[in-house]
């Protein structure tokens, strides 16, 4: 009995050991970032062997990136348009996830895979034609021009799409049943069931509309309306580059995206797991 | 009852945004109306763009600015920064879209490319001939292709070699006389490597710099009409031979092959490499790596047989879409002119193209407190007689840096000798020369 007792905690404890290593070998590249944004200008950053602890640490390195570019500005920028373009893209999205999912027509299929064959153009191919288009509609230097694009996404459709066929066909039946139309049924009932999957496309739409980086540099040419990415870009200059402030410049830009996943991240696990089991 | 409102609402506001991108599009349009109304003196505007230069240079090109348009009240500039990093993507999209700026500042590779596609206006009819002399004649002529010079040189640097003292007293090398051939930067690289296992040289094999060492070393790339590889010769085979050599006897780090030229910087700054060409990441190492700046001592760029050393040119361009071309021209030559560039390379590191401005105290003599980034600038001027552009613009320019480089890799990684790496490199060139 004891010895069965001793070797599961040693089971146990090789097990948490392995678990450590494995996460430190993960966040170990975004430590070594910290520790470079919060080494003072003195310290040389490519050291060798290279240190992990900064000698000074200082905070002023945030406070420089701060004064490079106007940060509060981009910030904004970023903040509108990511938080459009989530909206927007979970809105039209699970709009368009619904007929593909519930309602019967001719061609169906063949809608579908050509939404889905969409996600095989790379978008830098699309890019001359979208932004002749958007140049044509006035979009340029606008929040909508920089939005507009990634309304959108057969990513999106196709998530939203398989998340509305694993609810049971039999509560849109009930719900007919009792008087809903369909957009009722959409909202009502679908909707709610499918949170995971919603939070999940909430996380990814966020994910890359924060961290783009070359459409926003090509529809806009007022620099009053870059968003946080580009003005990021300024702190390696042409003829220098500070790794300190690159480095704090860095960590700024990852707090939304760590603070939104946070936030969501029950809902992101459990939208997971569901998938996993569902298949 | 709730939700109904919440639906409403989220209606609401997305016609609210498509309805606000209108207001924009009308705004815009008054003001251009206004412009014309007033429109005695007819305002140009011109469309700058510039290759991430702010914010350091942010007061100094809003002076040049401010400068151009009190003499030219008639003209307007809008400046753009443009991150490096993609400024390619954007001037492409733009000149495909018919919607390219006025004036832009590009690197040559680039501008070549654009030239190719007879996308810039070309600068020998433009400018008179007077405005040409005032820049370094390397320089104008550094950007031909087919008899059109489709630039106007804005500021150069040429190579110099950044050594470390402190490793070169550690293995017993005097610092005063660092390395200034091939050979020498072999034989020095062995006596480091024994004394303290550290790497002496570390020459970078990125960007069009194989093809540089090559010409140094005294290859010819192409015969005069560029139809036909000419570099199959022994002093070409001399160059392969020469890496392969400082490759297989582990002389250069293993970083030559597989990085880019910024792995060259790193492991300078961090101790491990004792010379290397560098002169234009000499205020990074400032900054990034103080104690290695102090024991920095800049030389004479290192060369071969041929004594050439080599030359690197920024541009400004004017696209032919432009509809402004007078005036568009008028300002790069302003912005180019010996006295704005004179306080711009005061700023920085770099060497001014126009011969007036070199011809500046600032490039001529160290003062007693001069420090490294001093030293490098004066160094770089006084070689600047010595030195052109040794890769000249060619169509095709990346398949053909490509097939050198995969041949010379080759032949240092001893999958092919030295001679048979050469061969297949020329039958590659002849071929996509042929094109």
């Amino acid at each position: 009995m004891a010895a069965k007792k001793s070797s599961s905690i040693i089971k146990k404890i090789l097990l948490y050991l392995l678990l450590i290593a494995i996460t430190l070998f993960m966040i170990g590249p975004f430590l070594w970032l910290l520790s470079t944004a919060l080494k003072s200008a003195s310290e040389n950053i490519f050291q060798y062997p290279p240190k992990l602890l900064p000698e000074e640490p200082t905070f002023s390195n945030f406070g420089k990136v701060m004064d490079v570019f106007p940060f509060w500005r981009y910030l904004l920028n970023s903040t509108i348009v990511s938080g459009l373009t989530v909206i927007l893209n979970v809105l039209f999205c699970s709009l368009a996830a619904y007929p593909l999912a519930r309602m019967n027509f001719k061609g169906k299929n063949t809608v579908f895979i050509l939404i889905l064959s969409t996600m095989m153009i790379p978008f830098q191919l699309l890019m001359i034609p979208v932004y002749i288009l958007s140049l044509n509609l006035g979009l340029q230097n606008t929040y909508l021009g920089m939005v507009l694009p990634h309304v959108t996404t057969a990513f999106g459709v196709f998530l939203m799409r398989q998340a509305f066929m694993t609810v049971p066909y039999e509560l849109d039946e009930s719900a007919r049943m009792d008087g809903a139309n369909s957009f009722q049924i959409w909202w009502k009932v679908l909707m709610p069931l499918v949170k995971p999957s919603l939070v999940t496309l909430t996380i990814f739409t966020f994910v890359s509309a924060w961290g783009d980086f070359l459409w926003p540099l090509i529809i806009v040419n007022d620099q009053n309306m870059f968003t946080l990415p580009l003005g990021l870009n300024m702190l390696s200059g042409t003829f220098t580059s500070d790794w300190r402030l690159i480095a704090a410049g860095a960590i700024i830009s990852m707090i939304p995206v760590i603070v939104i996943f946070l936030l969501l991240q029950r809902f992101f696990i459990g939208g997971a797991m569901k998938g996993a089991i569902k298949g | 009852m709730k939700k109904k409102h919440l639906l409403l609402a989220m209606i609401l506001i997305i016609t609210m945004i498509f309805v606000s991108a209108c207001g924009s599009d009308d705004a815009k349009k008054d003001s251009k109306d206004n412009k014309d109304s007033k429109g005695k003196t007819e305002q140009t505007t011109i469309e700058f763009w510039t290759m991430q230069l702010k914010p350091t240079f942010t007061e100094y090109i809003e002076g040049v600015i401010a400068d151009f348009e009190n003499e030219n009240p008639d003209i307007k500039i809008d400046w753009l920064d443009v991150p490096a990093a993609d400024l390619d993507k954007k001037i492409l999209t733009a000149v495909s879209s018919n919607t390219a700026p006025d004036v832009v500042n590009l690197n040559p590779t680039f501008a070549s490319k654009l030239a190719e596609l007879d996308a810039l206006v070309n600068m020998e009819e433009a400018v008179s001939d007077e405005d040409k002399q005032k820049y370094v004649k390397g320089a104008w002529e550094a950007n031909r292709l087919q008899d059109v010079t489709f630039v106007i040189p804005w500021y150069l640097s040429t190579e110099v070699t950044l050594n470390n003292t402190k490793i070169y007293e550690e293995a017993g090398l005097d610092p005063e006389k660092p390395a200034k051939t091939y050979e020498e930067a072999k034989e020095y690289s062995k006596i480091i490597k024994e004394k303290t296992g550290k790497y002496g040289y570390f020459p970078s094999l990125d960007l069009s710099l194989v093809l540089q060492h090559m010409v140094v070393m005294g290859a010819e790339l192409t015969n005069e009409d560029g139809t036909k590889a000419a570099f199959n010769t022994p002093e070409g085979l001399k160059a392969f031979e020469y890496f392969t050599e400082l490759y297989q006897e582990d002389l250069i780090p293993k970083e030559a092959l597989s990085g880019d030229q910024r792995n060259t910087i790193d492991m300078y700054q961090a101790g491990q490499v004792a010379f290397f060409a560098g002169s234009h990441f000499i205020s990074q190492i400032k900054e990034n790596a103080p104690e290695i700046y102090e024991h920095t001592k800049p030389s004479e760029a290192i060369t071969g047989d041929t004594g050439k050393k080599t030359m690197s040119v920024q541009n400004i361009v004017v696209p032919k879409q432009t509809d402004n071309e007078e005036a568009a021209v008028k300002f790069a030559l302003f912005l180019t002119n010996a006295e704005n560039q004179l306080a711009f390379t005061k700023l920085t590191p770099i060497l001014p193209s126009a011969v007036e401005a070199l011809e500046d105290p600032y490039f001529t003599e160290a003062g007693e407190d001069a420090e490294p980034t001093d030293l490098v600038r004066i160094t770089a001027a006084g070689q600047l007689d010595e030195a052109e552009l040794l890769v000249p613009p060619m169509e095709n320019y990346d398949e053909l840096k490509e097939a050198m480089f995969d041949a010379i890799s080759e032949a240092m990684l001893g999958e092919a000798t030295p001679q048979e790496a050469l061969d297949k490199a020329e039958k590659a060139w002849n071929e996509i020369l042929a094109k």
